[in-house]
């Protein structure tokens, strides 16, 4: 089985009985990683370190069901951006959500900035879409500086109902936009290269086949 | 709910509760990913500044180009409507029997021919008779002034009644014939009966050097 193939196995237990890491698409998490931190090696480094916590949490017996593991390599992988975030607030006078942090822009990354710009090309896309100026307006408040859905409600004069709509309808359309360049699921290769790494350096303990 | 886990906006229960769902629903962690695709794309439009540009600029309605050709349409159509109802508006003079609209005629007939000319003592004019039927009457007027290099305006408009002043029509002759009569013609079906000044004059590039002339015909 070549690597790639590794990764994208489906079935969450090998040939062999063990638990597989099925890696799913975390492009969008390691390009908000790699803006948090500035570095995207660091990235790489917080979801290599969010698969071995994860087989590490496996192995103890604390993941009961194996199925679950990329879901928790995720989630990890997703607090460490939450951790991260919370550092540059309390460090750098944080004020408006991942638009002012560092530039993440690593030009030795080509194909992760190239999937990166096809986001800014459907974000760009479904802003162009949405109709009026006030709900651009909103997704723009509410996504990139992450104001909260009170407040934009009240501001905007909106009632939940009409907010969640919006939000739902954009969150569609760029699903949709996703899906119709190909971009839904597909993968990434550094950060398959990451679980590659791990694997092979954890597969002495069993618990993963590649 | 994603968008306010990963804003930090959520309660340490609620927060909880998401990153179990992370754990145990594939989908769940998809939308996440799609959501901080969602923010990096407009994070990067942000630093390139294109973020204000979308957010004033007036998005440009899938339907405007639709409604722009009907527009055009109905402006076109209006146009056209317009110059047929004009080129169908009634003739009243002119200067060949022929530019006097006929229906089912090729050519146009003469249904009487009157000279108008000053005389010494009695008023200028004629009785002109008028038949309902398609046809052109000739009015031959003489000019007073009896000089070849003037070019002339004559003006029709009625006399007397509700209608007082009305000018019913207007047209530039050019010179005298070889004759020394101004020819007009005038539509039969257009004419009611009652009384008509024509007024014969200089057109505007000759006002100094001849004078007018006022005639009154009376159509019965």
């Amino acid at each position: 089985m070549d690597a790639q193939a590794g990764i994208e196995a489906t079935d969450s237990t090998s040939k062999s009985g063990r638990p597989q890491v099925n890696l799913r698409n975390m492009a969008g998490l390691k390009a908000q990683l790699t803006r948090v931190t500035g570095s995207t090696d660091l990235a790489s480094d917080l979801l290599q370190d969010a698969v071995v916590t994860a087989l590490q949490k496996l192995r103890a017996g604390e993941i009961t069901d194996p199925t679950h593991l990329d879901g928790y390599v995720y989630r990890v992988a997703l607090n460490h951006l939450r951790n991260y975030r919370r550092k540059d607030r309390a460090h750098a006078g944080y004020s408006e959500g991942v638009g002012d942090l560092v530039d993440a822009t690593d030009s030795s990354r080509p194909a992760e900035n190239l999937e990166a710009e096809q986001w800014a090309r459907l974000a760009k896309k479904l802003l162009q879409e949405v109709s009026p100026a006030r709900d651009r307006e909103l997704l723009v408040r509410f996504y990139l500086h992450e104001e909260c859905k009170e407040e934009l409600c009240r501001a905007f004069g909106l009632t939940e109902l009409h907010f969640n709509r919006v939000i739902y309808r954009a969150r569609d359309r760029f699903r949709e936009l996703l899906r119709r360049r190909g971009l839904g699921k597909s993968d990434f290769f550094s950060t398959a290269g990451i679980l590659i790494l791990a694997g092979l350096s954890l597969s002495a303990y069993g618990i993963i086949s590649i | 709910m994603i968008s306010r886990y990963l804003a930090g906006q959520l309660p340490a229960k609620e927060s909880d509760a998401f990153e179990r769902a992370l754990s145990e629903q594939p989908d769940l962690c998809n939308e996440t990913d799609h959501v901080l695709r969602f923010k990096e794309g407009l994070a990067r439009l942000h630093e390139r500044g294109e973020l204000d540009v979308l957010l004033q600029t007036p998005i440009p309605r899938r339907w405007l180009p639709y409604a722009t050709a009907a527009i055009t349409v109905i402006v076109a159509l209006g146009t056209l409507l317009w110059f047929q109802v004009s080129i169908r508006a009634p003739v009243v003079l002119a200067l060949s029997p022929n530019e006097i609209p006929t229906r089912g005629h090729e050519t146009t007939s003469i249904l009487g021919s009157y000279m108008l000319a000053r005389t010494r003592g009695g008023a200028p004019g004629a009785e002109v008779k008028a038949p309902q039927v398609p046809g052109a009457i000739e009015l031959r007027v003489l000019p007073s002034g009896l000089s070849p290099d003037v070019n002339y305006r004559v003006r029709v408009s009625r006399l007397g009644g509700s209608a007082n002043g009305t000018i019913i029509g207007q047209i530039d002759t050019g010179s005298a014939g070889p004759d020394g009569y101004v020819r007009i013609y005038l539509d039969s079906q257009q004419l009611m009966p009652g009384d008509y000044e024509v007024l014969l004059t200089p057109s505007a590039n000759n006002m100094a050097t001849a004078e007018g002339d006022r005639f009154v015909i009376r159509v019965r």
